[in-house]
């Protein structure tokens, strides 16, 4: 078996001291930033970012993959505790979380959570270390049209399949786009959307607009809305968190079930955690004998949508290690900050940097067990964290989103950047324009323009191009049905009733 | 500068930002038209918060690299916090020293970040 040796590779690389301090390095300060209170877990990694910048490659990745699950795994923990969901899939969890944390049983759920985070992703690095490999095979024949139009179809479920408005979400994966275009054109050396602006020369700083679309974005929001979160009250022992016999045996198959269908979800491009966490909880719901105990506190309530969201970020990597096609905003962070690193994902990451790409693969599932080990007797710190009031927080936040912004460049301009976008972020949320999208536009606008001028070249120019090769017909047939099916449901929805969640 | 739309085997470098532009431009107009057909209305948002918070950030891009980071912390806390009805300086003071000394450590002395403590 070749991939079990590589993976054997991957695991010595990733077992040296120097790796496992990183990676501990990465999850204890993903999980502490995450766990504040009204700090989603995309402002976490963006603000963990630029300390990844200073390492080699390798272990810059492993700290910022350590950083993504600390920060995955903190949010949720907040959101549970506090009613507070620092994003959609949190929303989900906390329709049966926060029950439970009012009848007492706060620990029993944090305890579910990690375990059934813990197998979810577990079970998608398995489909990672088997799946990959194959499709980099395949995807190593992929032409210039087929990208351009696998990253057509990406953009367009990013924005139609969230909450509101699918036109809405399609203007803001436009302005994303037209937003990646800024600095030098690659091809013409021109400098395009600069202003004169030498700092602009380079294109937007992802930190800056992930931060600011997100970081300041919520703390306005928080704080202009009358919206802060209040801290929390009760305390959680470590003996509060063990379950009961009922309580595993509900966790059991509903958290495989939950595996399952964020993997599979988590892989196709485009659709991210949302739709993973939504649909495990819609399938349990349905599958139970007691249906009328979901919203009141039922464990298979929480352990298939937990299960499915780290299912389907892990499975997320899919897509974007061996294709370069991120699923949803927190991916093209990831890619945003993998592209710094100077690594370019795509097939040839797979064949090409075989030891670079096991080492991550390996690490992967490193910081999953770090992160397990390290939260079930560390919970206590958490839950601590949670006291911190508001007022104390959002200063602090709003200091380290300076900081960090600056030391990326060591250039105050960004920072302006980025309160610039903080004031647009927050009016987009209080229209309901989401940001989600806007900056998965941002990370593919260049790909997508470079990939679409390199088929038009490879080709004579045809546009045809586009629908006579098969991957590419196919993928921009599911487009189209996306977008019909997505604005009929759209139409029928408005007729019944017109439901708003939050973006 | 000259920026050409050029043909599809040679695309210019006006081609996307053209497209592109068209693009969100219909966009528009359809979201336009369809906040047209409903009535909601606008809720202001709390100025005050939405000011304090500009302005913080404002002053510490401000001061950092001319009066350094430790000034432009302090006044970037002290603001912000005028975000809230009624700030208790004490604990505003004693936040805005932690920040500016841990950050200074973090950031200047670990990552090399060149900012003066004072400048």
């Amino acid at each position: 078996m070749e991939t079990l040796q590589l993976l054997a590779l991957g695991f010595e690389q990733a077992l040296t001291p120097q790796a496992l301090l990183f990676c501990f390095v990465g999850v204890s300060l993903g999980t502490f930033i995450g766990v504040l209170p009204g700090i989603g877990s995309l402002t976490t990694i963006a603000l963990c970012l630029p300390l990844t910048f200073h390492l080699e490659p390798l272990l810059g990745l492993i700290m910022l993959a350590g950083i993504f699950y600390g920060a995955q795994y903190g949010s949720s923990t907040a959101s549970i505790l506090l009613n507070v969901p620092g994003s959609a899939p949190a929303a989900i969890t906390c329709l049966d979380g926060y029950p439970l944390a009012r009848q007492g049983r706060a620990g029993v759920a944090l305890f579910i959570t990690t375990i059934t985070s813990f197998i979810g992703g577990s079970f998608a690095i398995i489909l990672l270390i088997f799946f990959a490999p194959v499709l980099a095979k395949f995807a190593i024949s992929f032409s210039a049209a087929d990208y351009f139009s696998i990253m057509i179809l990406a953009l367009t479920a990013a924005s139609t399949l969230s909450v509101g408005s699918p036109v809405k979400g399609l203007a803001m994966v436009t302005l994303g786009l037209l937003m990646g275009l800024v600095g030098t054109d690659i091809n013409s050396g021109q400098f395009r959307f600069t202003f004169g602006l030498p700092a602009l020369s380079d294109g937007i700083n992802l930190v800056a607009l992930a931060m600011g679309l997100f970081g300041v974005a919520e703390i306005l929001n928080n704080l202009a809305s009358g919206k802060a979160p209040e801290p929390l009250k009760e305390k959680i022992s470590f003996k509060q968190m063990l379950p009961t016999r009922d309580d595993l045996k509900a966790m059991r198959f509903s958290c495989l079930r939950g595996s399952a269908i964020g993997s599979f979800i988590g892989m196709l491009p485009g659709t991210g955690p949302t739709i993973a966490t939504f649909m495990a909880y819609a399938g349990e719901k349905r599958l139970s004998r007691h249906p009328e105990k979901f919203g009141q506190g039922a464990i298979e309530g929480i352990s298939a949508p937990e299960a499915a969201n780290n299912a389907s970020v892990q499975a997320a990597f899919i897509p974007t290690l061996t294709l370069g096609v991120p699923g949803d905003a927190i991916m093209a962070v990831m890619l945003g900050g993998l592209l710094i690193h100077g690594i370019t994902p795509g097939p040839q990451l797979v064949t090409t940097d075989a030891a670079l790409f096991w080492g991550v693969v390996a690490s992967f599932w490193i910081g999953n067990v770090i992160l397990l080990i390290l939260n079930l007797p560390m919970i206590g710190l958490w839950v601590w964290l949670l006291r911190i009031p508001y007022h104390f927080l959002f200063p602090a936040v709003l200091f380290l989103i300076c900081i960090g912004v600056y030391s990326v460049n060591n250039n105050s301009v960004d920072v302006l950047l980025t309160l610039g976008f903080g004031i647009m972020g927050f009016f987009m949320n209080r229209f309901g324009f989401p940001s989600a999208p806007l900056l998965l536009g941002f990370v593919l606008g260049p790909l997508i323009e470079e990939n679409f001028r390199r088929a038009l070249v490879l080709s004579d120019s045809q546009l045809s191009t586009f629908i006579e090769r098969p991957v590419s017909l196919v993928f921009l047939l599911l487009t189209c049905a996306l977008l019909v099916y997505s604005f009929s449901r759209r139409a029928s929805a408005a007729d019944e009733s017109d439901t708003r969640v939050n973006p | 500068m000259d920026y050409g739309i050029g043909s599809f085997t040679r695309m210019g470098a006006g081609f996307a930002p053209m497209a592109l532009g068209i693009a969100l431009a219909i966009l528009g107009v359809v979201i336009f038209l369809e906040a047209w057909k409903t009535s909601e209305t606008w809720l202001p948002p709390a100025w005050r918060p939405f000011l304090a918070i500009t302005i913080g950030i404002l002053a510490w891009v401000g001061l950092v690299e001319t009066t350094g980071l430790f000034i432009a912390t302090f006044a970037q806390v002290i603001i912000c916090s005028l975000a809230l009805p009624s700030p208790r300086w004490r604990n505003v003071i004693m936040l805005a020293g932690i920040l500016a000394v841990s950050g200074y450590a973090l950031f200047v002395i670990q990552l090399g970040v060149p900012l003066e403590a004072i400048g």
